[in-house]
């Protein structure tokens, strides 16, 4: 564990650092500003024209940041992935944790950690945004809360995926590609309007979807089924990721 | 010392490495030669743990670097690309590297600051790796390599890229070594060999053809002495020459001719008395030096 947090240190010194990340952070932020002040606007004009009141209705504000924040994701763990892995396989410093002595599995657990923290970044800062107005008009913390920790169980979901894929690929173009699609393809598994009628397979799926999981976060329920369907998916595809850098050392 | 035990690669159905063994004793240094494609780099990535064997084994001071993660840290590995982390700056990359090979946390500085006087890396230390020169980014690679006091140098292909001074200063690196640790490097260029290594490994799909001392590889390709005769009247020498059957001609110009001796059965001095006598005016002659890069070309 002593090496996966040396590595850890290192990929955020790194990652955290490097100018594409700051440049990536300032677009993401511009694009929250964005949605908040507008779903703000919008929401205030509500008020005027119908007179709704009250903090459920404020909850659409956060509802409508969180899609925002969903679709950003698909795009921002993909990129995360690939400078972990992809490129460190490309400009060679991989080979330096493989060949001095550590074990696979603190490699894999540093890079599947620094991901984690480059993430944790990105949703507090987009935190701020429903905290900081939330304090002043009334928002329900305690959703709020909730919705972002599904926000962030579906991220590193998303992540370990991404990271699965990008071991086993060395073109960053490639790597980027097939993570966004494999991301689409996890939000599509028990998609509702795509299900046929009920039957043991549908409930099956239903069971396994990463966007049913979401949901019922997102709404306020922490039910432990969707923190240990969450958790299982990411220890899966962290165990994975430790048999793909094992095997490779062997091609 | 470090033992290679018949260590054998294959890549699908390619050998890459077949059955390889050798061994590398302290304060050896072995140049490791081979046409592209010949399996050297995929040797020295199974020799430093990237890379695990198909069979065999590889050893440091007995114990296996394959089943014991604490046997890698007595080899210093410095591959064909450096391993260098761009946005890091040298010190804080060699501080990393440190820390994965185990220094104790209280020695670090120390090791670091010895690595760097080793390397001459006063000058960038406080650099960020991506804006070093190729002479330096091999140095930095070389620092890292040597963290940890390793007993082993592997070293891919060292001075590629490098001009004629960064060469030559890293060759004399190298050589200031040789009394600390044993070297295994590979190279195309021979004359790197020369200048380092005191023992060379030929490979050829992935068998080793040579395994030698420099010196007693190029006493044996003594035995064919190349000499250049200048004459006046080189037409009638060369026709002379061709006559000989323990002479071979190879080459003439407008005034010298290039011959071949077999030594053990007419030396140079004997060959230049037979010219005399048999009336050649001998301007002057000069023996060509055996370079490995002779015996190399032969082998192919």
């Amino acid at each position: 564990m002593q090496k996966a947090i040396v590595i850890l240190k290192k990929e955020l010194k790194t990652i955290v650092i490097s100018p594409i990340f700051l440049v990536i952070l300032s677009t993401v932020a511009f694009i929250w500003s964005y949605v908040f002040v507008r779903s703000v606007i919008e929401f205030e004009q509500s008020i005027h024209t119908e007179s709704i009141l009250g903090s459920g209705d404020l909850q659409t504000i956060i509802n409508s940041f969180l899609s925002i924040n969903y679709i950003i994701f698909i795009f921002l763990t993909p990129i995360i992935a690939m400078k972990l892995l992809v490129e460190d396989k490309n400009n060679g410093s991989f080979n330096l944790l493989l060949f001095t002595p550590n074990s696979t599995w603190s490699i894999v657990l540093g890079k599947y950690l620094a991901g984690l923290c480059a993430i944790l970044i990105f949703l507090l800062v987009s935190l701020a945004y429903p905290l900081g107005v939330g304090q002043s008009v009334g928002f329900d913390q305690s959703l709020t809360l909730t919705a972002y920790l599904g926000m962030f169980f579906l991220s590193l979901t998303f992540f370990s995926v991404n990271s699965l894929i990008c071991s086993f690929v060395r073109s960053s173009f490639l790597a980027i590609i097939l993570s966004v699609i494999a991301n689409i393809g996890l939000l599509m598994v028990g998609d509702m309007s795509l299900m046929p009628s009920n039957n043991f397979f549908s409930e099956l799926v239903m069971q396994v979807s990463v966007a049913r999981h979401f949901s019922l976060l997102s709404q306020g329920a922490v039910a432990i089924s969707s923190l240990v369907f969450f958790l299982s998916i990411n220890f899966l595809c962290i165990y994975l990721m430790e048999k793909v850098v094992s095997l490779s050392r062997w091609k | 010392m470090i033992e290679v035990q018949n260590l054998t690669k294959h890549y699908g159905n390619i050998t890459a490495i077949d059955q390889l063994s050798f061994s590398i004793k302290p304060g050896q240094l072995v140049g490791f030669l081979g046409a592209n494609g010949a399996g050297k780099t995929t040797t020295l990535n199974t020799m430093a743990g990237v890379l695990l064997p198909s069979s065999g084994d590889v050893l440091v001071e007995g114990k296996s670097i394959f089943n014991n993660l604490a046997a890698r840290k007595h080899i210093g590995y410095l591959p064909d690309q450096p391993p260098l982390i761009d946005s890091l700056t040298v010190r804080e990359y060699l501080n990393f590297v440190a820390q994965l090979k185990e220094i104790p946390p209280r020695e670090v500085l120390k090791e670091i600051g010895r690595v760097i006087e080793l390397c001459q890396l006063h000058e960038v230390e406080s650099r960020v790796c991506a804006v070093l020169s190729k002479g330096y980014r091999q140095r930095v690679g070389l620092a890292q390599a040597l963290i940890g006091k390793p007993r082993c140098l592997i070293l891919d292909e060292p001075t590629v890229g490098l001009d004629p001074v960064q060469i030559f200063e890293f060759r004399r690196l190298l050589r200031s070594f040789k009394d600390e640790l044993s070297i295994f490097m590979s190279t195309h260029i021979l004359s790197d060999v020369e200048a380092v290594c005191n023992d060379v490994i030929v490979i050829d799909r992935g068998k080793a053809i040579i395994q030698s001392s420099i010196h007693d590889l190029l006493s044996q390709h003594q035995e064919h002495q190349k000499i250049w005769i200048q004459s006046s009247d080189i037409e009638k020498m060369t026709a002379y020459i061709k006559g000989q059957s323990q002479v071979k001609f190879l080459e003439a110009k407008p005034n010298a001719v290039l011959v071949e001796l077999q030594v053990n059965e007419l030396s140079s001095q004997a060959f230049l008395k037979q010219l005399v006598e048999n009336q050649f005016a001998i301007s002057e002659y000069k023996h060509e030096a055996i370079h490995l890069e002779d015996i190399y070309l032969n082998l192919r």
